[in-house]
């Protein structure tokens, strides 16, 4: 499912609510792409999301950013004024955003694709040079509680 | 403030200063579906890139202070 326009202000692009999509990076590195490009890829789109994120122009007026209500300094709510009894200005949370909640319940789409990916060949290597040395460790160990048992206990 | 349809979107984007970007992610001959799909996709990944979209919301509200 795709909006484009915010169902509580009706932002630019709107919040987006795609939740079967999370998995779309993931599906791209398993169907060929390739580790590196994957992650060129979403490194790319980060910073392209991040960009527009902020630009008023993609607006339908050409003024209003999603930062406009979705505001980063206010964890992404809605930046509500406020006076307290004594008159001084107060700044709040506004209400929940979808894009921190959206973070906080998805697993990211990034993390899935570096997780899907298989580990380049180095860190197989080193990975199978400290599983050796830990095994010889452990076997020299055995050997010498071994060494130390008296023959009666052994048989 | 909203656009009126998914279409306008991708028209409306033209003049962003990111459109290089956008056109390299799409492909030079994309359409306005695969524009705004690559839109949706790009904001979307924003979200879910911990190091970029929360440390920004972080850095902001480090200033924040009641006045």
């Amino acid at each position: 499912m795709r909006t484009w326009a915010c169902g509580e202000h009706g932002c630019a692009v709107g919040c987006v609510r795609r939740p079967a999509d999370g998995a779309a990076l993931g599906q791209e590195v398993a169907s060929g792409l390739s580790r590196t490009r994957a992650l060129r890829r979403a490194d790319a789109l980060a910073a392209l999301g991040r960009k527009l994120f902020f630009d008023p122009l993609l607006s339908g007026s050409g003024k209003c950013a999603c930062a406009t209500c979705h505001d980063p300094k206010f964890g992404y709510g809605r930046r509500m004024h406020g006076r307290s009894n004594q008159g001084e200005r107060r700044y709040a949370m506004g209400n929940s955003s979808d894009a921190v909640s959206k973070v906080l319940a998805d697993y990211p789409a990034v993390r899935r694709a570096r997780l899907l990916t298989p580990a380049p060949p180095a860190t197989t290597a080193w990975t199978l040079v400290l599983a050796a040395v830990l095994l010889g460790t452990a076997e020299w160990i055995g050997d010498a509680i071994q060494a130390r048992i008296p023959p009666a206990f052994t048989g | 403030m909203a656009n009126d349809s998914p279409e306008d979107c991708p028209w409306q984007v033209q003049g962003v200063q990111a459109i290089g970007e956008l056109r390299a992610l799409a492909g030079n001959r994309a359409g306005v579906e695969t524009m705004f799909d690559t839109i949706l996709e790009a904001l979307e990944t924003w979200q879910q890139d911990y190091a970029s979209f929360t440390l920004t919301a972080a850095n902001s509200m480090r200033g924040w202070r009641q006045d």
